[in-house]
């Protein structure tokens, strides 16, 4: 890709940004309830009238809605996200700790999905129609049509509890704690995507490129990994990118679940506990990495697929 | 050489060609003319075992020097296959994995039948697109199939199957993706091709000028049945079906010499 290219996606993605920051400044500041009254509660005293006032005064609250943004965004951009209200922490440290267990949880859940996924899903493809073809695509069906947090129940019961083989709380990165969350998100997404690579390979299977390699004595299983699988496995690439993206913001649910400390489970407490600063850093972080990982993947597109690097 | 006994072949339930019999001999340059759905293509992808989808071969057999082709395991089709009999196709360049280079499937196309190292691969792979007139042979190696023209594409596909001086060469409308003149010095280089390797040339095609300037033996097709046959002076001054007549008169300047 051009440095001119990269410089204009990174500007990009700096004008989203920002968009994205004002708006959502302004749907927290449009929303019904009091995070002072919140942050009491949270503390289980009732507070006075005017104490609740002198919060606010300290917090900025009672400003105009372009003045609290404006005090925010020149705070960002200095590398200050402000402080959790329910905490008392700063918000770019709480973030940032639990980056590294979402990364760790997001990539491993992606390698043990496309382990499952990419082979179930060439095996259906060459046995299209068969009875090997019917057994995956049942499997498929069953990892779309489980939802996760009864997966991770389940696993967590017989894995954890009866066969007492991995841990049953993760709290921290381990390999073996990580793995039943990992699991339970990659079995999840494993039947969607053996169903994309079943319905690409075949696709592939087709081009005419497979006929003329066949033509010059090439062996089926050599046409298979080196020609039909590699074409294959491009369009999964935007895919993958999307799934990354929604990974590393968080997976409440299975966090909640193996109490995992990553990011989902930080930004539903910080929800319910009206943790504006909290919840306005966690929706940067989101549309940050969403569009690194777009980028990535564009980039990585332009070195696997030929086409593209030489612009056409 | 190549003999077909009754050939019939279908798709799905739809005969596709019926009692196709015809035989080439050696040296010998043999077409199939025929509008599209005539039968023509799946003759010969047949021949090689690559009828596409649901086609198959129902009746007759296939011989090649006295041997059939039909139910070849994988293993026995590799001696055929780009090596005996070698195919090229309407567009050669869509006949290559688009994103790899050409000269990565030549060296493979090569090391699948030969025991040779890369390094001499390349150069047996370059030394072939040089034969066929592709004068910057290293570059187009370096090259993929997008970043060639139609002609060049068609050259590369060529120069591709004669690799291994194939027997037989099976032509399925080499011509009709190119422009006039890429198209007639296509044609000649094919012709040139009979000289210098002794290959037979069977040519699938619905242009009867490329029929008539490179076949010694024309068969006409329609749905699926061969309605005309015999050597090429004769079918194109005295056809007999009115259909050929048809076909001969929608080839501007037919009748005269220059048939190309």
């Amino acid at each position: 890709m051009l440095k001119k290219q990269l410089f204009k996606r990174f500007t990009q993605i700096v004008i989203v940004l920002l968009g994205i920051s004002f708006m959502s400044f302004l749907l927290i500041y449009l929303a019904p309830g009091d995070p002072v009254r919140a942050m009491f509660a949270v503390t289980g005293s009732i507070p006075s009238e005017e104490a609740m006032e002198e919060m606010r005064e300290e917090l900025g609250l009672n400003k105009p809605f372009l003045v609290q943004y404006g005090d925010w965004l020149s705070k960002c951009l200095k590398g200050d996200f402000g402080t959790s209200y329910s905490q008392g922490r700063p918000v770019s440290w709480m973030l940032s700790e639990r980056v590294a267990p979402t990364l760790n949880l997001a990539l491993l859940s992606l390698v043990i999905m496309l382990i499952i996924a990419i082979p179930i899903g060439v095996i259906s493809a060459i046995h299209q129609n068969g009875i090997i073809d019917y057994i995956c695509r049942g499997f498929t069906f069953l990892s779309i049509s489980m939802p996760d947090f009864w997966v991770g129940l389940l696993l967590l019961y017989f894995i954890g509890v009866k066969l007492r083989l991995l841990p049953v709380v993760s709290t921290d990165m381990g390999f073996k704690k990580m793995l039943l969350p990992a699991f339970t998100l990659g079995f999840a997404m494993a039947g969607k995507y053996a169903r994309q690579v079943r319905g690409a390979i075949l696709e592939e299977m087709n081009q005419d490129y497979v006929s003329g390699a066949l033509a010059r004595g090439i062996s089926a299983s050599t046409v298979l990994w080196k020609h039909i699988i590699p074409n294959a496995m491009l369009p999964l690439l935007t895919m993958l990118g999307l799934s990354l993206g929604s990974l590393l913001g968080g997976t409440a649910v299975v966090e909640i679940i193996f109490s995992y400390p990553a990011l989902g489970s930080l930004a539903i407490s910080a929800i319910t506990s009206m943790d504006y600063p909290l919840i306005q850093g966690y929706i940067l972080w989101i549309a940050l990495i969403y569009m690194l990982v777009n980028l990535m993947v564009d980039i990585s597109y332009s070195y696997l697929d030929p086409r593209l690097k030489k612009g056409v | 050489m190549l003999i077909y006994e009754n050939v019939s072949i279908q798709y799905d339930g739809n005969i596709a060609l019926s009692n196709f019999s015809l035989e080439i001999g050696n040296k010998e340059i043999v077409a199939l003319v025929g509008e599209s759905g005539s039968g023509k293509t799946s003759a010969i992808r047949g021949t090689m075992g690559l009828l596409s989808g649901k086609g198959e071969i129902i009746k007759g057999n296939i011989l090649f020097e006295g041997k059939s082709l039909l139910n070849r395991t994988s293993k026995q089709w590799q001696e055929i296959r780009g090596r005996k009999i070698s195919m090229i196709f309407q567009d050669s360049g869509a006949m290559l994995n688009p994103i790899r280079t050409i000269g990565s499937q030549f060296i493979d196309y090569i090391c699948t039948h030969e025991d040779m190292n890369k390094k001499d691969a390349w150069e047996k792979g370059r030394l072939m697109l040089e034969k066929m007139g592709l004068s910057n042979s290293q570059r187009i190696m370096k090259s993929y199939t997008f970043q060639l023209s139609g002609g060049m594409r068609q050259r590369v596909g060529i120069a591709m199957a004669m690799t291994f001086n194939p027997k037989l060469l099976l032509a399925d409308e080499p011509t009709s993706a190119l422009d006039v003149t890429t198209q007639a010095q296509i044609v000649k280089e094919m012709m040139d091709l009979r000289d210098h390797y002794d290959t037979s040339i069977l040519i699938v095609t619905h242009n009867l000028g490329v029929a008539a300037y490179m076949a010694d033996r024309i068969l006409v097709m329609k749905d699926g049945k061969i309605i005309e046959e015999g050597q090429t002076e004769d079918v194109i001054r005295y056809p007999k079906d009115i259909y050929t007549r048809n076909l001969i008169d929608a080839v501007p300047d037919m009748r005269r010499a220059s048939y190309v």
